[in-house]
């Protein structure tokens, strides 16, 4: 028998908010242990939650980013289990009435068709408190940093519409850039600001029944999102092939064995409404004035600027994915750089140069403007392509402009012809041997003409130049 | 006073007096007052 | 759970800011659940002080105040803040007022009511004027519940008809009303009350502070060692009827929830055939309950409607031999607090008048 997998996935996005969901400690989760806490988030006795206007709004701002609908009334609900990373027995989630509902993601199958995977529900919650356990001694101490506790998340979850870990990945790549470009989280696995579940079941191919589901969590990376999915579609597929039952439970993912391994019996614990934290009523006013928020969604974006600035889908497509990138992109434009070779420098040059310097786009002193001068002197041929990457790595260090450096250094592009058959005469004459294999039609002799030429001139002669005079010198 | 009370305010000089608008008024241990105890009974727990 | 309170709640800091005196505490049940082991009542009694505040779970404010002759306010609920109440029950639960004078439970009220930034549940409402001169109109009409007076002794139901004949004497325009539903309050508070209240002391876990059971191998060990330890025999049975709700009996959970917003309505209904509702006040409660559930609930039968509700709800001493024929209780709707509390003057001048 053939199987498919179903899969849904549940996203936990920690938001980039500058204080806890329920109180006013900073939202720093790596200080100084414990070091951000108050009897709030510690749940003292007397202790009264309040809730973060700032979460609210980034949370909603998430969620109509990822075309989801805004609840009139959502709230939050107690999930009742007892642990010590948590500090009051429950954890304020929102069980019942979720902040949105619907929404979705469209990705490119693995067909290259288009297809649109949805969301059933977004909603907030807290985080939970670090564990760390270590030996005092021989004696094994387990110690609770309440730095996290009370953090702002939000959970996305899908339908299980889910069919092959392809799909699921390429989810996860769209959602991050999302949630990136809504500027509500970093959305980075590997420090555990995007925390991603997945439930996973199969079923016979063709049918449609909904079967037991195993949830595998401990992926710290959308590549091990996927490898974890397929090894269970391949574990699950095993077990029903040899009549064993699939039990609900949590499997743990192992990224070095690459397998993943039990964990415990899934615990649901009750969800209590919560009386102490007040209903949310969102008006239609509020909702609109966070929707006028929303920057241009990278899709959006993409189609712009095909349109625009005439990229082709696939360059548009991968230039939206940062909205920092992109924006940069469009500075260029603005300050009158042609798109293609606008396109070529920004990510074959200047990327991996901010790259190598350990600096973020947006702070990096060479500004959309600075570099477009560049371009510029590049695009009327005063330098040539070597020349700018020369400039382009002294701009980093020195505030003065592309012109300034070139005119200081000397840089400026010889195309004066008289000047240059000069030169191509005297290199003609002491390169006898390249001039004859040249002229019994052996053309790289000309490439080698062409660099003795540069070369004689510091680097400045413009090639397409001297390559007119040798041709037409020795041609 | 100290039948009816457990823990008595220790701020000084006020022991006997009503507030400045005249009214004295007790109140339970579940009602928190900074460096006040919170139990039922006073040195139980 | 030997925690000495960091900041002062909300409704203290009010207090001291008005100038108003605090002498002490008084002795109070666990948790302020019910009255066993509590003294409250007394220090007003004995003139120690003017005004008292006990927490108001399902009546204690106005059970223990009619005990000694005094009156007991429950305000409307989200007029007073409750951060830094150390509570229970956070939807049913309001700090009460007890005195021997309803004019000092306005004084007070005046100072502590009103919104509070450090509790994010209370409404954004108008206060009920407290400062103002409330005048009870003629012909205010007073609705006898008439499934409520089933519990109470003859003694205590003479002393009842006649506070009502107060009342009428008053000016107030009486009848009898009836809901049916009447016993569904208890219920409903049985079930929602022990649910809040098991999410409540969760965090009682003794990993933060609070005395540590000593010996235990792991967390679980520690967690069941140290509250067992901590809760008495009345907690933990309230606490282990909420676990049952919360963890094996759901449905009844959300039935009771449910039914809650059907009493709402209903109450609604009858506060449109009348301006107040009256109910008896039996003084119950203390010694006879013991750790028994089942006899604190009985003990509250009578004024747990209100905090179902969210109701103001004052109790005012039946004349004659203080405590032994108990209250009666007027119940307003929603934010009446001040005029409900000029209705109990009124009530009360006039029987000094008489004397």
């Amino acid at each position: 028998m053939e199987f498919e997998p179903v899969i849904g996935l549940e996203i936990h996005i920690e938001l980039n908010c500058a204080t806890k969901l329920f109180c006013d400690c900073p939202n720093n989760p790596g200080d100084e242990a414990n070091a951000n806490t108050c009897p709030t988030c510690l749940w003292f006795p007397g202790a009264a939650p309040r809730l973060s206007e700032q979460a609210l709004e980034k949370a909603a701002l998430l969620c109509l980013g990822l075309g989801a609908e805004l609840q009139p009334r959502s709230a939050f609900d107690q999930k009742v289990y007892y642990y010590p990373d948590l500090p009051k027995g429950f954890q304020l989630s929102q069980a019942h009435l979720p902040l949105s509902r619907g929404g979705g993601i469209e990705i490119l199958d693995e067909d290259g068709e288009p297809r649109r995977f949805r969301i059933h529900h977004i909603h907030m919650e807290e985080d939970v408190a670090k564990l760390v356990h270590e030996m005092d001694g021989r004696l094994p101490v387990s110690l609770v940093d309440f730095n996290r506790a009370g953090a702002p998340l939000v959970e996305i979850v899908t339908e299980p519409d889910f069919r092959s870990a392809h799909q699921a990945m390429e989810f996860l790549k769209v959602l991050r850039t999302q949630v990136r470009y809504v500027g509500a989280s970093e959305c980075s696995m590997e420090t555990g600001t995007m925390r991603v579940d997945a439930n996973i079941s199969i079923r016979p191919k063709g049918t449609d029944q909904m079967n037991t589901k195993v949830e595998v969590k401990n992926m710290n990376s959308i590549r091990h999102v996927g490898d974890a999915i397929a090894y269970e579609i391949e574990r699950q597929s095993a077990a029903v092939g040899a009549d064993e039952a699939v039990v609900l439970h949590t499997r743990l993912w192992d990224p070095d064995k690459r397998v993943t391994v039990s964990m415990r019996g899934k615990f649901e614990g009750p969800c209590v409404p919560d009386p102490s934290v007040p209903v949310i009523e969102l008006s239609p006013e509020w909702i609109e004035g966070i929707r006028a928020r929303l920057p241009e969604m990278p899709a959006v974006r993409a189609e712009r600027l095909t349109r625009e600035h005439g990229l082709s889908a696939d360059e548009a497509g991968m230039l939206s994915t940062d909205p920092e990138v992109a924006g940069y992109f469009e500075a260029l434009m603005g300050a009158g750089v042609a798109a293609k070779p606008g396109l070529h420098w920004l990510t074959t040059q200047l990327l991996p140069a901010v790259k190598e310097r350990q600096q973020e786009l947006g702070e990096t002193p060479v500004t959309p403007l600075r570099f477009a001068e560049l371009l510029q002197l590049l695009a009327k041929d005063s330098i040539n392509a070597n020349t700018a990457r020369e400039v382009l790595g002294e701009m980093f260090e020195s505030a003065a402009g592309a012109a300034e450096i070139v005119a200081a250094r000397g840089y400026a592009q010889i195309s004066d012809r008289a000047e240059l058959e000069r030169v191509v005469a005297e290199v003609v004459a002491a390169q006898p041997g390249a001039v004859a294999d040249f002229r019994s039609g052996q053309g790289k002799a000309l490439g080698f003409l062409i660099g003795q030429v540069m070369q004689a001139s510091g680097g400045k002669a413009n090639p397409k130049v001297v390559r007119e005079l040798l041709v037409g010198l020795l041609g | 006073m100290e039948i009816e009370l457990i823990y008595t305010n220790p701020e000084k000089g006020l022991a006997s007096e009503a507030g400045s608008n005249g009214l004295t008024v007790a109140i339970q241990p579940n009602l928190s007052t900074a460096g006040w105890p919170t139990d039922a009974v006073h040195g139980a727990g | 759970m030997r925690f000495t309170a960091l900041d002062d709640a909300t409704v203290v800091q009010r207090l001291r800011s008005a100038g108003i005196r605090i002498c002490g505490m008084t002795g109070m049940s666990e948790f302020g659940l019910g009255l066993t082991g509590s003294s409250a009542g007394r220090v007003v009694e004995t003139k120690h002080a003017d005004v008292e505040l006990v927490l108001d779970l399902m009546g204690e404010s106005r059970v223990a105040a009619v005990r000694v002759g005094a009156c007991g306010f429950k305000p409307s609920y989200g007029l007073v803040s409750r951060y830094g109440v150390i509570g229970l029950i956070p939807s049913m639960e309001a700090v009460g007022l007890l005195a021997r004078q309803p004019r000092s439970i306005r004084t007070v009220l005046g100072c502590v009511a009103g919104a509070d930034e450090r509790d994010f549940s209370m409404p954004e409402e108008p206060v009920p004027g407290f400062d103002e001169e409330w005048t009870v109109p003629a012909g205010t009409r007073v609705g006898v519940i008439r499934e409520a007076c089933s519990g109470l002794t003859p003694e205590q139901l003479t002393g009842f008809q006649q506070g009502i004949e107060e009342l009428r004497a008053a000016g107030c325009a009486v009848s009898e009303v009836s809901l049916p539903d009447y016993p569904l309050f208890s219920l409903v508070h049985k079930i929602v009350g022990s649910v809040e209240a098991a999410s409540s002391t969760g965090r009682y876990d003794s990993v933060r502070y609070g005395p540590r059971a000593p010996g235990a191998k792991n967390w679980n060990e520690m967690y069941l060692g140290s509250r067992g330890a901590m809760f008495g025999t009345l907690v933990k049975s309230y606490l282990f009827q909420g676990a049952y709700f919360q963890f094996e009996n759901y449905a009844a959970y959300e039935d009771a929830c449910r039914i809650r917003a059907r009493l709402l309505g209903q109450t609604q209904r009858l506060m449109q055939e009348a301006d107040y509702l009256v109910l008896p006040c039996p003084p119950r409660g203390g010694a006879e309950e013991k750790s028994a559930l089942e006899a604190v609930y009985a003990a509250f039968a009578e004024t747990l409607w209100a905090n179902v509700t969210g109701q103001p709800v004052l109790a005012l001493p039946l004349p004659g031999s203080a405590g032994a024929v108990g209250g009666i209780q007027l119940m307003g709707p929603r934010l009446s607090d001040a005029r409900l509390l000029a209705l109990g003057e009124m009530v009360l001048d006039r029987r000094k008048g008489d004397r």
